[in-house]
């Protein structure tokens, strides 16, 4: 038999696995989007730090994707846009449209780890669900995405 | 060997920054022929232009600033008829912050974090190289005790580094599982600086004169933790050499030569890459049996090499100063006479992409002038030579392989 197809066969996963066996603790999570999210992280500036904390959360400990979070290349496609750092002159515009592109509905959540860089104060960003100033960690983000899905009031 | 680290501008003369491994200091502007790219550097914060080629064919692809193959905001400008870059121009102008007019005119304690903001990822490689020039215009001298410290401490720097530039570049070759493990052991050596040293990238810990100090139990513990990490490393790192779809990815990619060298001036594990060094751990008296790791071919399968092999060897320098540290004790910097304090002072300090240096002139306990000399500044120049000729899939191979970062470049 042709190798593909008698894999497919044999079928190991649903024979082993149950499922309603399985003692699952369901929890329900309200989700504005009903689906999973999608993040556009833009650098405008920071000193890497943020850059560096994003690309740990990608680590299998925190398994994202099984939280229903997706990284995506473009703020069209994305639900909520990550701000990383103050912007410097030449990142402004590109923020703000950035921003301008995203689709309705949206979240906004502002990072900043030191004072380089245009204040935020500066700008009027809307739908701002979080401005994590001082020593940002991935945790502390990751709390602001998860708040953000299920439809918390922002912080 | 030398090289032409900065052009230093100040009291209305010019001077060059120059080292040779033994050697760093100043040195008269009759030198600059030596250096073929002394007009690039003086023009350092501008657009780093290779060539302007146009024809009927050839088109400019933009990549950046917010692109998702570029991390940080920079643009790359490749000249292309469609697969072949031709000719590429990068823009770092994007992540410009000015970091040395910011720090003139402040004290030293508001200065360093400003060092240390130039790119956290080589934050205590900056506050290093920052409070050395310092301490050398003030006359200090480190005491042994600060000396190990600093080695252990970037050494730290250097492992979470490397192994993030080669999960960066398991990612680029998608080698989905390879990536997985690097990514965890990557974002585990983070977490042990936060758990161990209250900083994921290691800031706050050097000051002028003396290295934060640590109970010496702590080392022990964090040491147990680490070896686990490079353990895991090693034992990964084999298993992706029997790869050969990940090794043909890399091998033959992006090659320099010394021509290269001699047209840019990188240094780290790119040259090392190449089989030279002009790593300053070899001549420093507190890393007295350090060997350079030297690979041949100069691609990016040999810079990966360099770096894989750096993390068995900063674990093994880590080992063997936190034996030593055990059996020291702290003490206070030394002062050096009067007369061998200056205003002015150069500091300096391998990072794990390379020497980050430091020029600065102080005036009654204040900066006055400061030249920042960083490893990326050079290694985005070689990034533009090696990516000539190279066709589009080979770019992040070429480009995650140098281990450069633009908020290093830019400051």
């Amino acid at each position: 038999m042709f190798w593909p197809i008698y894999g497919l066969t044999k079928k190991y996963t649903e024979k082993k696995l149950n499922i309603s066996k399985l003692n699952l603790k369901q929890l329900y999570i309200k989700n504005i989007f009903k689906r999973s999210i999608h993040i556009f992280c833009i650098d405008v500036g920071n000193d890497n730090a943020l850059n560096f904390e994003i690309f740990a959360l990608l680590s299998p400990k925190y398994n994202l994707h099984r939280l229903g979070i997706f990284f995506t290349q473009t703020p069209r496609k994305a639900d909520l846009l990550i701000v990383l750092g103050r912007p410097t002159e030449k990142m402004v515009p590109l923020m703000l449209e950035a921003i301008n592109q995203m689709p309705e509905p949206f979240g906004v959540l502002l990072t900043e780890n030191n004072d380089l860089g245009i204040s935020f104060d500066n700008f009027d960003i809307p739908n701002v669900i979080g401005h994590i100033k001082g020593d940002v960690s991935r945790d502390e983000m990751l709390s602001y995405i998860l708040a953000f899905m299920k439809g918390d009031e922002k912080k | 060997m030398k090289r032409l680290l900065g052009i230093i501008s100040s009291d209305k003369t010019e001077k060059l920054l120059v080292s040779s491994g033994t050697f760093t200091g100043l040195v008269d502007l009759s030198q600059k022929k030596d250096f073929k790219y002394y007009d690039w550097l003086r023009d350092r914060d501008s657009v780093y232009t290779d060539s302007n080629i146009t024809s009927e064919e050839v088109f400019n692809f933009r990549l950046g600033p917010l692109a998702g193959a570029n991390q940080e905001c920079s643009i790359y400008h490749l000249k292309t008829y469609g697969e072949r870059m031709l000719a590429v121009n990068i823009d770092q102008t994007y992540k410009s912050r000015k970091i040395e007019d910011l720090m003139v005119g402040r004290s030293f304690d508001e200065a360093i974090p400003l060092a240390e903001s130039v790119c956290s990822n080589f934050a205590f490689s900056h506050s290093v190289a920052f409070t050395q020039a310092i301490e050398e215009a003030l006359g200090l001298e480190l005491s042994g005790y600060s000396k190990l410290l600093r080695v252990i401490f970037l050494e730290i720097e250097r492992i979470y580094n490397h192994i993030y530039v080669i999960a960066k570049l398991s990612i680029s070759a998608a080698q989905k599982v390879y990536s997985s493990h690097l990514l965890y052991l990557f974002e585990r050596c983070i977490s042990l600086n936060s758990k161990y040293f209250n900083s994921t990238f290691l800031k706050k810990i050097k000051k002028v004169g003396e290295v934060k100090d640590f109970p010496k139990e702590l080392f022990l513990n964090y040491l147990e933790e680490l070896k686990k990490v490079v353990n895991e490393f090693k034992k990964i790192y084999n298993f992706s050499l029997d790869s050969r779809n990940y090794l043909d990815r890399l091998h033959n990619t992006g090659i320099l030569t010394i021509e290269d060298f001699y047209n840019t001036g990188f240094d780290g594990p790119a040259l090392k890459a190449m089989n030279y060094s002009l790593d300053i751990r070899e001549f420093s008296k507190t890393t007295k049996n350090f060997k350079p790791i030297l690979e041949e071919e100069g691609d990016s399968l040999a810079r990966m090499i360099v770096r894989a092999k750096e993390v068995s060897q900063s674990l093994e320098i880590i080992e063997e100063s936190i034996e030593l540290f055990q059996e020291t004790q702290p003490e206070s910097p030394k002062s050096l006479k009067t007369s061998q304090k200056r205003d002015s002072g150069i500091g300096q300090s391998e990072s794990a992409s390379g020497t980050i240096t430091y020029y600065v002139e102080i005036k009654d306990q204040k900066i006055e002038f400061v030249y920042i000399s960083t490893p990326s500044t050079f290694l985005f120049r070689a990034i533009q030579k090696a990516l000539v000729g190279q066709i589009f899939t080979d770019f992040p191979f070429t480009v995650d392989s140098f281990g450069a970062f633009f908020c290093d470049c830019a400051r």
